[in-house]
């Protein structure tokens, strides 16, 4: 069953073309990575599909309904949520905080101008309920800049979490993780896909061929190859551009 | 029962309550007077609504007075020329800023940073511009001369006449219990931890599903709110509206209330700021004609000795997790 599906989705800036007519199609309950050499157009396409930028050709569909063109915050609220590459939390808030944030935006209690956060007990239970899933219980105190560098990374995925995604977008998740800590990331990503569907931007070979069903090469804006992982590590024109005759 | 009181007593906000209740009392003693003690209930209304987009929101703006100033030609226009009366002028003024800042908001909603306070001077500018040039409205240069503080009660109950200072200060009074209360309610609300969360990081609060720029239109209306009150209750005590207070200068006013106190950490910077700067404009001035000079020279000490302003010693506190707990 397709999840999400993308139709000749373009994307320019100025001159360039980061994105280049790109179908592809999403398996739900599959772990799909996106792979590619730096400046491939991988982090514009997750800002494509998650409302950050508007293609400038094609479609986007998720469960066959057309969002092309959605505001970012009405994406999040179909389904799709996203982690980002670059560490994107609230530093200056407690990782209590940091979920109930989220928590509060996906149960609909933002507007609220009247009533007291302690009053919304199904809002603060759930966002317990997330950082025990992420496995960083014992630490809600913490203002999220005091974290170490894995915990903050994990707490960038777990506030996409709290948003109750159907799909989500991982972008570089293991990046300037030490190696250890890189190993638990990749536990980590593999329980999510349990009962998720994830699409991963990453860069390690050795995780992507180890944690995906499917994988799909991008070079210069374009979908060079796509297929399982022994089939990907077979093509010469993927070898070529990208894995360096691995 | 006994836990209710206790947290109560500990509470800022029933101290501040009974500070200001006394304050008329104690002023004599520190050279000053109840005229200035409305003043400063007045600016605090001000700088508090202002803080709620500055100091929760994080945009700042050089606007306001437009808004304050709006409120005090809606008051003195509503009484001089539609109805006598106290509260239907002082709530006309209250709408009049929150309507002009909703139309306003809407064109700064989607700005951040420079572009936001660029774009807050610009409207403000013309506001005052139309305030000064349109004569038979607003009286132009002389402003709107007339306004009376007019009798309040109920019919055939009571009546406390306005005009007797000490009257008015109790009457701005109650109406800054309400408002302090009411922003306090705001700003600890979830709408008002989404504020906060824009602030430190709006691209994050988008991603996780916040319609960001519908929050800062409405932060920005609600302040609008409160500084057209204050600017209502400000033509009150001058019985008459000019345009200067809406000048881009005037609206530096309340910045400076805000970050003096430290309106960025604490809830009650934007009062203690307002009092600091109308007692201190008010001594230095009676001392030397060159008070400004002195005023900027401490001003800039605050800012480089305490950046956060004076109360930032006390810093916001976060909701503790484990008081929230559903069932605890």
């Amino acid at each position: 069953m397709e999840i999400i599906r993308t139709e000749n989705l373009t994307k320019r800036f100025g001159g360039l073309v980061a994105v280049d007519h790109v179908d592809l199609m999403v398996e739900e309950n599959q772990l799909t990575s996106i792979i590619g050499p730096n400046g491939a157009g991988k982090t514009t396409f997750f800002n494509l599909l998650s409302g950050f930028m508007q293609a400038d050709e094609g479609k986007v569909y998720f469960k066959k309904r057309d969002i092309t063109g959605h505001p970012s915050h009405r994406i999040v609220k179909e389904g799709i949520a996203r982690s980002f590459q670059l560490l994107n939390i609230f530093n200056e808030l407690t990782l209590f905080e940091n979920i109930r944030m989220a928590v509060q935006a996906e149960k609909g209690h933002g507007l609220e101008l009247l009533s007291f956060i302690n009053s919304l007990g199904d809002v603060n239970d759930r966002s317990f309920e997330i950082i025990k899933a992420i496995g960083l219980e014992g630490k809600e105190n913490t203002t999220a800049k005091n974290l170490s560098y894995g915990d903050r990374r994990i707490l960038d995925i777990g506030i996409a979490l709290a948003s109750n995604p159907k799909l989500l977008l991982l972008d570089e998740p293991t990046s300037g993780l030490a190696s250890r800590e890189t190993g638990k990331m990749t536990d980590f990503i593999q329980s999510l896909a349990k009962d998720l569907t994830l699409v991963v931007i990453e860069h390690d070979m050795s995780i992507v061929l180890s944690i995906s069903d499917h994988i799909a090469v991008l070079h210069q804006g374009r979908v060079i190859a796509e297929g399982t992982p022994a089939e990907i590590q077979q093509n010469e024109e993927v070898q070529e551009a990208y894995l360096g005759g691995l | 029962m006994k836990r209710t009181i206790v947290k109560v007593i500990r509470h800022p906000l029933p101290w501040v309550f009974i500070f200001f209740l006394i304050l008329p009392y104690l002023l004599p003693f520190v050279g000053g007077y109840t005229y200035l003690g409305v003043e400063v209930l007045i600016w605090s209304i001000f700088a508090l609504g202002f803080n709620i987009l500055l100091g929760y929101t994080g945009l700042p703006s050089f606007g306001h007075g437009a808004f304050f100033g709006i409120g005090a030609f809606a008051l003195g226009i509503m009484q001089l020329r539609v109805t006598q009366g106290m509260w239907i002028p002082i709530l006309v003024g209250t709408f009049a800023g929150a309507f002009f800042g909703a139309v306003v908001g809407l064109f700064l909603a989607k700005k951040r940073g420079i572009y936001f306070a660029l774009l807050t001077i610009a409207f403000s500018q013309m506001f005052w511009f139309i305030s000064w040039g349109w004569d038979r409205m607003t009286g132009g240069e002389d402003g709107l001369a007339g306004i009376n503080r007019l009798p309040v009660g109920i019919p055939g109950l009571f009546r406390i006449d306005m005009e007797d200072i000490l009257h008015f200060y109790y009457f701005v009074y109650f109406l800054f219990i309400i408002c302090t209360i009411l922003i306090w309610i705001i700003v600890h609300s979830p709408f008002g931890r989404t504020l906060q969360a824009i602030r430190y990081n709006e691209v994050r609060a988008k991603a996780i599903g916040y319609n960001t720029p519908l929050y800062k239109w409405i932060s920005f209306t609600l302040s609008c709110a409160f500084s057209g009150l204050a600017g209502s209750l400000y033509a009150l005590l001058r019985n008459a509206a000019f345009s200067d207070v809406m000048h881009w200068t005037q609206s530096g006013n309340v910045i400076m209330m805000v970050l003096l106190g430290g309106g960025l950490t604490n809830f009650f910077g934007p009062i203690l700021g307002s009092g600091v700067f109308i007692v201190l404009r008010d001594l230095l001035s009676t001392l030397t004609e060159h008070w400004l000079l002195i005023y900027g020279l401490l001003f800039m000490a605050v800012i480089v000795f305490i950046p956060e302003g004076i109360l930032s010693f006390f810093k916001r506190k976060e909701p503790k997790p484990e008081l929230l707990v559903s069932g605890k």
